[in-house]
């Protein structure tokens, strides 16, 4: 079973993912609520659909208490560098998300942190695809977020932090297939029981959440 | 009693003759152990690793092309022009990329890589991040890295 635990369609191409999605050996795929919410009756079941949720949470809502009540999988998104130390601490064996705009915030202190109290880092794999125009410091910005990411994992792969990849895909295109993320993987020269284990946890974590 | 001694004499003599042998056996073993263990030496392991990294190896990947109605020869300038912009010109002359065979209606193509087996995962990577060919938007899966040609063939066969 192949599974997509997180992706961000646009309502009118809802249809067109799921469809491409099964066509890709995708068995189970997370769509986020408030899209589920806004086109309930339009959405033909090619896939089983898991109900997502992201909070994204800066320090004073942490604090808060925010939440949402819903069943859903729960993903935490950090925004700054306090919220990401205090996620962890506070919400133990949750789901945190990392995308090119937070995932500088997973140094070594942090992913200490996931590994003590048990939490799933989810790395979102859209910013691969998407080069820019402008570029930062020289750099592109798709170049940027591979070495962040490496440097990520292989902080992941040495603190045993449990990881698990979605495409976070607008479009069919944007879909991830296992063999490719496979392949990117092993480039990025993970070792091969850290890609098995991410897989294997998504499914687990597809499961329990439908 | 003469006959007793005799046999003793025979026997003792053959004890000392085939253990003269497998001496010299074990001996020449011992020599070929230790140029083994001087192979293990940091320099020559080394040395070896080297060589192993030069040889250049031909293996050919099936891929599978999903949603387009791409032609053979608009795919073969396509793809390789994409895995220039991922694998960089120089990566790409020392992968010796080559598009082989590729059926539209199966929509399974191989590509032939001969170069250092470092190519290999990079272009596998390489054909992961292809999103874009002569702006039509596709997904290329690469299925499976076959040694030699009918093999890869057998596999899209069977498929």
């Amino acid at each position: 079973m192949s599974v997509d635990l997180l992706t961000y369609p646009d309502i009118d191409e809802i249809n067109s993912l799921l469809a491409f999605a099964k066509k890709l050996g995708i068995e189970c795929i997370g769509i986020p609520l408030e899209i589920l919410d806004k086109a309930p009756n339009t959405i033909t079941r090619h896939t089983r659909i898991i109900p997502r949720c992201i909070l994204e949470i800066t320090r004073g809502k942490l604090e808060r208490r925010v939440y949402s009540n819903r069943k859903c999988l729960q993903a935490y998104k950090p925004t700054d560098t306090s919220s990401a130390r205090r996620i962890p601490i506070y919400k133990k064996k949750s789901v945190i998300l990392f995308d090119k705009s937070n995932i500088k915030f997973f140094d070594k202190s942090e992913a200490h942190l996931l590994a003590e109290n048990d939490c799933i880092a989810e790395i979102s794999l859209r910013d691969l695809l998407h080069s820019s125009r402008y570029t930062v410091n020289g750099i592109n910005e798709r170049i940027r977020y591979m070495r962040n990411m490496y440097k990520a994992l292989s902080l992941a792969s040495k603190y045993n932090v449990k990881v698990v990849f979605s495409s976070f895909a607008h479009t069919w295109w944007e879909l991830w297939h296992r063999n490719s993320l496979i392949c990117i993987l092993t480039k990025l020269g993970l070792p091969s029981n850290f890609i098995k284990r991410s897989i294997h946890l998504a499914k687990t974590l597809a499961l329990e959440a439908m | 009693m003469v006959n007793g001694y005799l046999y003793m004499l025979i026997a003792i003599s053959i004890i000392s003759i085939s253990s003269f042998i497998l001496s010299l056996i074990l001996l020449t073993r011992l020599i070929h152990i230790k140029k083994a263990l001087s192979l293990l030496s940091p320099r020559s392991f080394r040395k070896a690793i080297k060589a192993y990294e030069k040889r250049l190896v031909k293996r050919y990947i099936v891929f599978e092309i999903f949603d387009s109605g791409i032609n053979i020869e608009e795919l073969r300038s396509a793809l390789i022009d994409s895995l220039s912009r991922e694998l960089g010109i120089l990566n790409l002359a020392s992968c010796n990329i080559k598009l082989i065979w590729f059926s539209a209606k199966k929509r399974c193509g191989i590509l032939r890589v001969k170069g250092p087996y470092a190519c290999i995962p990079s272009v596998l990577s390489a054909l992961s991040l292809v999103r874009d060919l002569n702006n039509r938007k596709v997904i290329i899966v690469p299925i499976k890295v076959s040694g030699t040609l009918k093999r890869a063939r057998k596999y899209i066969g069977t498929r």
